[in-house]
């Protein structure tokens, strides 16, 4: 029984290398699987484009000059499809240019808006009132949450007044500001090492994921990373719904996220962009301020970097929010490192499904079978060359033909 | 590949593309036969699979074996499709009605490419519990109908 005592040999950096980018290549993929598909941005632009003219049209609200345009995962370049049905939910800004806050109410400028849509024929049964925004349904679509704002004469950087209309105050906010912010650190190139050329030693033959086309709106490692944990975390709040309510919303893992990458990128070299994938949520705990106030109650902080007084913890006076956080982040970055461990397809596709939903993941990895069997079908399919620098004859070798036999 | 080739190719000329193409395992000719132990890794994310490959001459047929990691295991209990025999893990890689392998066809560029593709498709069936590869059913015994009359007669 000699083959007992065969052992596996372990993996050569090489190999861990090739894997790790072959990961990031996999949750590329299952990244631009998530976004929003090309033909319905296409369609929501038509469609805010629309409902802008619609505003512009109305005569209350042209008085103030209104100016509609993206802000949050539409602007971002973050979308991420719901877990459960399609509608994906894209955000807006109407900025009313000229009007000022101490001139209206909160109630005031959302009704201008609400009655706007809501009087108009084709808004009208589209048209729902939330706390912060005005949602126009596209069914099975989109829907766009517009929310009405106003300049913030007290920021200097340009930013704007949100009404709230719960609270019946102004929040600041700066969604321009933050697209500016978050776009040129997303755009940031980390610097990896040159191992291409080391990929050699043991074969690995079938079902390589085939790498994104660079022209395709190259999404780059830092967007990947917010996808990957906002879907991390949605999939989370299904798997521990005691936890749900109090799960980190999108703008906080964003935030996070690109302070943590902005430094991830500047500390060295990195082996992969799955690594430094690994490093974003590793270091992301650390651009949570947390303050003690004047009776010892924690205070936590994720600062919106653009305008000031916006805190998007601004819920976590209550700690819930923050162990929750820690957990899920926990969470989040054992399954993300796990992937690097885990042996056989399988294991990673049934890893995947548990942490981003099985929709994606497995559309992703059909894919892939697929295409060995059209190259099968083609007879087209080679398996390449043992890399041994010494075997000059051996050639990549064709599969022949042939049906697995029995049932 | 020739169908000049009349000829089973001899175990030595196997014994040497075996060698040439698949190094990463071992090859051996006895009298009993050929034997290749090697690993085989499917894809990137693969396990490792110890794989076994033994022909006895060319009149046999060659014989494929999964020998570590243990597939049933692996299936957890379940019925692995397209297998001769789950226990000692042998794989049916082609189909012998067809004639998809002969003894003119090199071992190394048929048995082993259809054992890693055979290793994809399982691993993959692992997760979706569907069988993506294809193939074809294990045979029903003939019906005597189906039979030529010179061949029914011959044995009387």
């Amino acid at each position: 029984m000699s083959y007992l005592n065969y052992v596996t040999p372990a993996d050569s950096p090489a190999q861990q290398f090739a894997r790790k980018q072959e990961l990031f290549t996999l949750l590329d993929r299952i990244g631009q699987d998530m976004e929003i598909p090309p033909g319905r941005y296409k369609e929501a632009e038509e469609k805010y484009l629309a409902v802008s003219d619609v505003l512009h049209g109305c005569p209350t609200l042209s008085q103030y000059d209104p100016q509609v345009f993206a802000q949050g995962s539409f602007a971002l370049g973050t979308t991420v499809r719901p877990l459960h049905g399609d509608e994906y939910d894209l955000d807006f800004i109407c900025f009313l240019q000229k009007a000022h806050h101490l001139q209206h109410t909160q109630r005031q400028v959302y009704d201008y808006l609400y009655k706007r849509l809501a009087n108009h024929g084709v808004y009208s049964s589209m048209v729902e009132l939330k706390n912060r925004c005005v949602r126009v349904r596209y069914a099975d679509k989109f829907h766009l949450d517009i929310t009405p704002a106003v300049r913030n004469p007290y920021c200097y950087r340009g930013g704007l007044y949100v009404p709230d209309r719960k609270l019946v105050i102004w929040k600041a906010s700066h969604p321009k500001g933050y697209v500016e912010w978050f776009t040129p650190i997303a755009a940031l190139k980390p610097r990896l090492k040159m191992l291409e050329k080391a990929v050699e030693g043991r074969r690995v033959a079938l079902g390589t994921t085939e790498k994104l086309p660079e022209q395709q709106m190259p999404r780059g490692i830092l967007r990947r990373a917010v996808q990957f944990m906002k879907r991390h975390r949605d999939t989370y709040r299904e798997q521990y719904p005691l936890h749900a309510d109090y799960a980190p919303i999108s703008i906080v893992i964003t935030t996070l996220a690109a302070h943590a990458y902005q430094l991830a990128v500047g500390l060295g070299e990195y082996d992969s962009e799955f690594d430094v994938m690994n490093a974003v949520i590793d270091l992301m705990p650390r651009f949570i301020g947390i303050e003690q106030d004047w009776a010892n109650k924690r205070i936590y902080t994720v600062l919106n970097p653009t305008t000031d007084g916006e805190n998007f913890a601004d819920k976590w006076s209550d700690p819930k929010y923050y162990e929750v956080f820690t957990a899920w982040h926990q969470a989040a970055k054992h399954d993300l490192r796990n992937l690097e461990m885990l042996r056989g397809r399988d294991e990673i596709q049934k890893s995947l499904r548990n942490s981003l939903g099985s929709l994606e993941t497995d559309r992703v990895f059909g894919i892939q079978t697929q295409r060995i069997n059209q190259a099968r079908e083609q007879q087209t399919l080679h398996i390449p060359a043992a890399a041994r620098p010494s075997i000059a004859a051996a050639a990549a070798l064709p599969v022949p033909r042939n049906n697995f036999f029995g049932k | 590949m020739g169908f000049l080739r009349t000829k089973s190719l001899s175990l030595p000329h196997q014994l040497a593309t075996l060698r040439a193409n698949w190094p990463e395992g071992e090859t051996r000719l006895t009298q009993l036969g050929l034997t290749w132990n090697g690993p085989l890794i499917p894809s990137m994310f693969s396990r490792t699979y110890v794989v076994r490959v033994s022909y006895q001459s060319p009149q046999h047929l060659p014989i494929t074996q999964v020998l570590s990691p243990s597939l049933d295991e692996l299936a957890g209990g379940r019925k692995i499709p397209h297998m001769y025999s789950q226990k000692k893990g042998e794989l049916c890689l082609f189909t012998p009605e067809f004639h998809e392998w002969t003894g003119q066809m090199r071992l190394s560029h048929s048995i082993l490419p259809w054992a890693e593709l055979w290793l994809y498709y399982f691993e993959d069936w692992l997760a979706t519990g569907e069988w993506q590869g294809g193939g074809t059913d294990h045979p029903t015994p003939r019906t005597i109908s189906t039979y030529s009359a010179p061949f029914l007669r011959s044995l009387r």
